[in-house]
């Protein structure tokens, strides 16, 4: 424990740790004192002036001077005051300032009841507005489907850019112009290139960036219905709050997790919460005549005996599909239900990536080595990484952001040495410039992360193999004379030398020597400084590999339809159409189906397997039922109910529970499913800790999932009804679909700090700012638990893994990955549709020139009688003899679809030209 | 060290050798009046004696803040563990409005410069320096190109200088154009490539500067100091001052004098004479009503205090300051409103929009004056004016342009008050009704009133 220093302020003596600045340490203290341009995560640099303070140099000091607190360190015995008349009335006329230009359009302002401004300009008590001059204004730019513009908004904090330019080093927005009429924008309108755009809407402290899903489908912050959820995008399990109102989902904002997402959320996360609201949602469970193919409604309980009957029926012949979107809860009650009827549990991962994930968790389980934490925690920390073979940039925007801030350490560590804190964030980086901590990226893709990489030239499978077990000859003492591998010194001898070096990879290399290569260099660094981080495609891709019996993998499960094929298929929330190249999903829907009696699909998307169903049962999305999920790091995470699933949808969990002989009698939803998490934590060990993770989030109280404030609940369905209907129950939770209960930040005045909040919400603090503030962090403190056991100090043994020579092939077909395009639920929003990339091939000058290919050609790949058409582009980072395709195109060439493609397939091609006319 | 008989000691040392003749800016001019003998000086003493010798002398920088340049210069951190390269910058941003000592300097004696530039150098041992030059001094930046193509001939910039193992590199930047390049810190985030925004000190340039390298920046004048004091001596230039403040500065005064001009005098000389007897007194028909004395961001200061000596100290306590020493008069057929508006509204316009006070303070204060100029003002209105000269006070802002700029509003405000509540009652500018003012005479350049 690092010792406390007091300080005190307006007489009252504080104990703190000194370490931050003033500004940081009095909102932690709990103590309102306002501030623009300050950011826990960007630092400060003093430009708004709105946190000044007076500082008294002892207390026969009766003047003092007026100080910015952010910009001041706290030192021993400080005395310093926030009510001193000279602070207040000075914090009041830079209000008063900085409003001369601000509209009074509040009314009509997106931000409205969600604004810093407006709680700073209570706050500073500055009331009545003696300018009366004419306001500056600006044009508006437009800057795509995600992000509004109304520059005139906006009072120049500068947090935009720092957060757009300085943080995520994307180069596209700008500060334009001078004195008071600076610009926040683009060059030109356009889309915003940056993958974390959306973070603008809660970085700027008013309206200028606003959400603009969330304007086409506006209410009033205080109107939202909250809940605290995980993200489902990607594995890495961002922690997020759903807003909803009147049973849509409106709006996703971050809510703060110091180990994985820090203040910031990735777009993807960001904006794909609107395949909740689709029209493509199930809603009524389907009966379909196979001789007609003819569909019929049928009641709910009609539909639950169906099932009931059928898995009576098929006993002993029944196959199962579990879904990688699915929450823990879902598949396990899947796999339950079938083994009390004889059947087989399957992956939606295919037999690559369900193997090099089963390996992975055997690894940890066996080394007894835990994945490290992201944001604030671990990754931030580290000062050496290697990437190998994942495309973090876009199968998990969250970390590649972490990369970016960890190759700051060195730039830190070296102001640090000459007295410059960490948050003096422009002195920092004015000091170390361009200087960054090795980071060196081994992929077979070009990386986005390469501008700010040590070494990134893309490299094909064989070449990785090679060069990896150069590293890991060097790191063992063998062939450190070897002159070829200068590349392996290089990386070898910065990870050796890191304070924490830090190796990220994932499912996607596809290749289980380049992962046995990779824990082989992990055991060979030093055990008490090792960071290692593995992502894996889906966000509960490991629940489901730990889920999954061994080689029941999806491959496994479509050789099964075909070969033997059973008596009963139940799907849970996957789409063959998506897992699978379209060529083989037409057969399976088309084909195999037929050869199976019953099929059973659970979704709450109409997919185009779930219109092949025999059964269809409408599932409750993820915003619609409680849920964990376990991120790439190992933590399981509960995710709340934002809402009660409407019509007849129902958990899928639910669904096969009361489909299960056992659970026949139990009407309660809490009996049921606190037997089925001690089920589950039975049956897998490694999933045990669930029962913890869902008690740890039981309350003694309740809390509301709407501020005291919503209004209008009672009227929402008076178009329809004039009765008040109560609102939904939630046996599950602790929270209330209602605004009675008692509100989050009460809970400091409990024992109990444990539970997570609905929303974020402090008097005087109505935006989201409130995360700042002292009391608002000590509410749910615990929110996840972890289920590797965390680092021993156990050196794993080397695995004699040689790389193969495979015969290398005339060309390599390397998948890219995408953002949005990758992810199955961003296909079902609207808003994310432009931003979709359409097909694309590319490959440098060299291989170019072997085709006799121009840029602009038209060009036609066949592998196994399927052929894509794609027109070509030059790309000197593509490497030699490969040609990068976008992961959807390549879909119709693999054979089990997306996830395979992402791995790199040696396929001999035969190419055809024509020419583009 | 051997130095020609014609060059002694002078009391007008930086502008000795500057006559009509159209080469006075040559190497050839320069070198025969003792040019770059107080550079060899410096050659042949240690970087520390070279220190010591400007420590001692008392120099103290002429670019308005008047912080000796020795102390200045020893935060910059020595010895083999230290940052490099190290750098060293003149500030030849000149904007300042009635500021034009340094252009003079700048066109009439860049060698000057660049020998005050060596001998900086090799008292902090700098290996790169840039000259940041206001992109308008055409003629200027001309004549340094031309300075430094000579030094490049005759080896006195480069590598092995004047063969005393002493490598010096000198690259001149010509500035895009704004005021606020002058700010130290703000010019190094231009030189860097950067919007010319200050930064936050500390750090402080000498220990995280250009390219986060330690970095000196000083005036022009301060570095035409250098080369006198080095030939010279210490003790000389200590003679040379006539109060505390040792040396010479040049000072100027603009308005409507018979004489408006330049002109090198000892430190300390006051007001009274540098106003009366070198710019000979005010045009017929005009009285003084006030003065800035060292520059646009000055506080204004009235005929009262004309017997008070140009000395950094002296001005500090009648609450204004020496600033760049140019002086500029306001007489009483000039609307001091007016005057207080053109120069609120150009800092307003030169704000770089990085902190609040001055982004949105000096624009709600230009509007203020523009409403008491046509007439509409009202009480309330001087009530905000004092309000922003305190909320735009020293401290309160990112760096010095807002308090510069709110100086000579608030002394306006003090002194001249009843102008402004004149303006209010009559519901007019009053000096708009008095007969057409005679324009003020041009300002003509020194030297050509002295030899």
């Amino acid at each position: 424990m690092a010792e406390l220093i007091t300080i005190t302020v307006d007489g009252i003596d504080y104990q703190v740790s000194g370490k931050k600045n003033l500004l940081e340490t009095c909102l932690e203290l709990g103590l309102d004192l306002s501030y623009f341009c300050w950011h826990p995560s960007l630092g400060s640099v003093g430009s708004c002036r709105q946190c000044a303070v007076m500082v008294y140099q002892d207390s026969d000091d009766q003047r003092g001077r007026l100080t910015m607190a952010c910009m001041t360190p706290v030192s021993p015995n400080m005395l310093l005051s926030l009510g001193a008349k000279q602070a207040k009335d000075f914090r009041a006329t830079n209000i008063e300032a900085l409003m001369t230009n601000h509209p009074h359009d509040c009314p009509v302002c997106e931000e409205g009841g969600d604004c810093h401004l407006q709680d700073m300009t209570l706050m500073s008590e500055h009331i009545i507005r003696r300018f009366e001059g004419d306001k500056r204004t600006h044009n508006n730019q437009y800057l795509g489907p995600l992000v509004n513009h109304e520059m005139n908004r906006c009072i120049g904090c500068y947090r935009c850019v720092r957060f757009y330019r300085d943080y995520c080093n994307d180069d596209d927005l700008n500060v334009f112009g001078s004195k008071n009429q600076v610009y926040f924008g683009r060059a030109k309108p356009g889309v915003l290139e940056s993958d974390f755009s959306g973070n603008l809407c809660e970085v700027c402290p008013t309206g200028v960036f606003t959400d603009k899903t969330f304007s086409e489908n506006y209410c009033r912050k205080w109107d939202l219905q909250s809940s605290p959820t995980i993200c489902q995008h990607c594995s890495l399990g961002c922690n997020t709050y759903t807003g909803s109102y009147n049973k849509t989902v409106r709006k996703i904002s971050n809510r703060h997790n110091k180990q994985i997402n820090g203040h910031f959320l990735c777009d993807k996360g960001r904006y794909s919460y609107q395949y909740a609201n689709s029209e493509r949602r199930t809603a009524t469970p389907l009966l379909r005549n196979k001789n007609t193919i003819q569909s019929q409604a049928l009641e709910a309980a009609d539909a639950q005996a169906t099932l009931h009957q059928w898995l009576t029926n098929s006993k002993g012949s029944i196959a199962a599909l579990g879904s990688s979107r699915s929450s823990i809860e879902n598949n396990v009650a899947l796999s339950l239900l079938i083994e009390q009827y004889g059947g087989q549990f399957y992956s939606d991962c295919s037999e690559n990536q369900l193997s090099l994930a089963q390996q992975q968790i055997t690894f940890y389980q066996q080394q007894r080595v835990a994945p490290c934490t992201l944001a604030e925690t671990e990754t931030e920390t580290a000062d050496c990484t290697l990437i190998i073979g994942e495309d973090v940039v876009n199968s998990a925007p969250r970390l590649a952001l972490c990369l970016r801030q960890m190759v700051r350490n060195q730039g830190l560590d070296d102001a640090l040495a000459i007295g410059i804190a960490p948050w003096q964030d422009q002195a920092v980086r004015n000091l170390t410039q361009q200087l960054t901590s090795p980071l060196f990226i081994v992929s077979a893709t070009p990386s986005t992360l390469c501008d700010v990489a040590t070494y990134a030239q893309p490299l094909l499978l064989d070449e990785q193999q090679q060069l990896l077990t150069q590293i890991k000859d060097c790191l063992s003492n063998k062939g450190a004379d070897n002159s070829d591998s200068a590349l392996a010194q290089q990386i070898a001898t910065a990870l050796r030398q890191a304070k924490r070096p830090l190796l990220v990879y994932g499912n996607s290399s596809g290749d289980l020597t380049i992962q046995a290569l990779i824990q082989d260099i992990y055991g060979l660094l030093s055990p008490s400084k090792r960071l290692l981080y593995y992502v894996l495609p889906n966000a509960n891709s490991q629940a489901l590999a730990i889920i999954s019996p061994p080689n029941h993998s999806l491959d496994a499960l479509i050789t099964r339809l075909n070969e033997q094929p059973p008596t009963l298929l139940i799907i849970l929330e996957s789409d063959l159409d998506w897992l699978l190249s379209p060529s083989n999903a037409d057969r399976v829907h088309q084909q195999t189906f037929d050869a199976i009696e019953h099929v059973v699909v659970i979704d709450h998307l109409m997919t185009a397997t779930a219109k092949m169903a025999d059964l269809l049962l409408p599932s409750a999305s993820a915003v619609e039922q409680q849920g964990c999920w376990l991120n790439s790091q190992g933590l399981l995470q509960l995710s709340q109910a934002n809402m009660s699933p409407s019509e007849d949808r129902k958990a899928a969990w639910q669904w096969c529970q009361d489909a299960a002989p056992t659970q026949q009698a139990k009407v309660h939803a809490k009996e049921q499913y606190q037997d089925l998490l001690s089920w589950c934590g039975e049956r897998f060990e490694l999933l045990s800790p669930i029962v913890e993770c869902q008690a740890q989030q039981q309350c003694e109280f309740k809390l509301a999932r709407q501020s005291f404030r919503a209004s209008g609940r009672t009227a929402i369905n008076a178009k329809l009804d004039v009765k008040e209907y109560p609102p939904a129950s939630d046996e599950l939770s602790h929270l209330k679909f209602s605004m009675e209960g008692v509100a989050p930040f009460r809970q400091i005045n409990t024992d109990i700090k444990t539970a997570s909040g609905a929303y974020i919400w402090l008097p005087k603090w109505n935006s989201g700012q409130a995360i700042n503030k002292g009391e608002s962090q000590q509410c749910g403190t615990k929110v996840s638990c972890a289920i590797f056991p965390g680092p021993v100090l156990v050196t794993p043994p080397s695995h004699s893994v040689q790389p193969q020579n495979q015969p290398s092939a005339d060309f390599t077909l390397v998948s890219q990955y995408r953002l949005y395009d990758n992810n199955e639920l961003s296909q079902y929003c609207p808003s994310l549709e432009q931003l979709m990339s359409t097909g694309s091939l590319s490959l440098n000058q060299h291989s170019a020139d072997r085709l006799q290919w121009q840029p602009g050609h038209v060009c036609s790949l066949s592998v196994d009688q399927q052929t894509i058409t794609l027109a070509c582009h030059i790309n000197p980072d593509c490497p030699d003899n490969s040609l990068l395709v976008d992961g959807q195109s390549l879909r119709a060439l693999a054979s089990t679809g997306n996830q395979l493609s992402l791995a790199i397939s040696q396929i001999s091609m035969h190419a055809a030209k024509e020419t583009s006319s | 060290m051997n130095k020609p008989s014609h060059v002694e000691p002078s009391t007008t040392p930086m502008t000795r050798f500057v006559d009509q003749q159209q080469d006075s800016h040559s190497l050839k001019n320069y070198q025969h009046h003792g040019g770059y003998l107080g550079l060899k000086n410096a050659l042949s003493l240690s970087a520390q004696e070279v220190l010591q010798q400007v420590k001692d002398s008392g120099l103290r920088g002429r670019g308005g803040a008047g912080f000796p340049t020795g102390l200045k210069w020893s935060f910059m951190p020595q010895g083999e563990d230290t940052p490099t390269p190290k750098y060293l910058i003149v500030n030849a941003d000149e904007m300042e409005p009635g500021a034009f000592k340094d252009r003079y300097l700048l066109e009439k004696t860049p060698h000057q410069i660049i020998e005050g530039l060596l001998i900086a150098a090799k008292a902090v041992n700098a290996d790169i320096g840039y000259i940041f030059i206001r992109g308008d001094y055409y003629l200027a930046i001309e004549r340094l190109n031309q300075a430094l193509q000579e030094c490049q001939e005759n080896n006195l910039v480069g590598t092995n200088i004047l063969g005393q193992n002493f490598d010096f590199q000198i690259h001149l930047h010509t500035s895009a154009g704004r005021y606020i390049c002058g700010e130290e810190t703000a010019l190094i985030n231009s030189l860097e490539g950067k919007r010319a925004t200050p930064r936050a000190k500390p750090p402080f340039p000498q220990v995280s500067g250009l390219w986060g390298k330690p970095t000196i920046v000083n005036n022009v004048e301060t570095y035409c100091n250098l080369p006198h004091i080095l030939l010279f001596g210490v003790d000389w230039y200590r003679s040379l001052g006539r109060c505390k403040d040792v040396g010479t500065k040049l000072f100027g005064v603009s308005g409507r004098v018979n004489n408006p001009g330049l002109w090198e005098l000892p430190m300390g000389t006051p007001i009274g004479e540098i106003i009366y007897d070198h710019a000979q007194g005010m045009q017929d028909g005009y009285q003084l009503k006030g003065f800035l004395p060292g520059g646009g961001s000055t506080d204004f200061l009235l005929p009262e205090h004309l017997d008070t000596p140009m000395d950094y100290d002296e001005i500090g306590k009648i609450r204004s300051r020496m600033g760049t020493g140019t002086i500029t008069v306001l007489d009483d057929k000039f609307c001091p409103v007016k005057m207080v508006l053109n120069l609120v509204a150009f800092f307003a316009q030169e704000s770089c929009g990085w902190c609040t006070p001055c982004r949105d303070g000096l624009p709600w204060a230009v509007s203020l004056l523009e409403k008491i100029e046509r007439g509409e003002g009202t009480e309330s209105d001087i009530e905000q004016l004092i309000d922003i000269t305190r909320f735009a006070a020293p401290g309160n802002t990112f760096c010095a342009l807002a308090p510069g700029a709110v100086e000579p509003l608030q002394s306006a405000l003090k002194f001249f008050l009843h102008d402004f509540t004149e303006h209010i009652e009559r519901k007019c500018c009053p000096y708009q009704h008095q007969a057409s003012a005679k324009p003020p005479a041009q300002a003509k350049q020194a030297g050509d009133d002295h030899g």
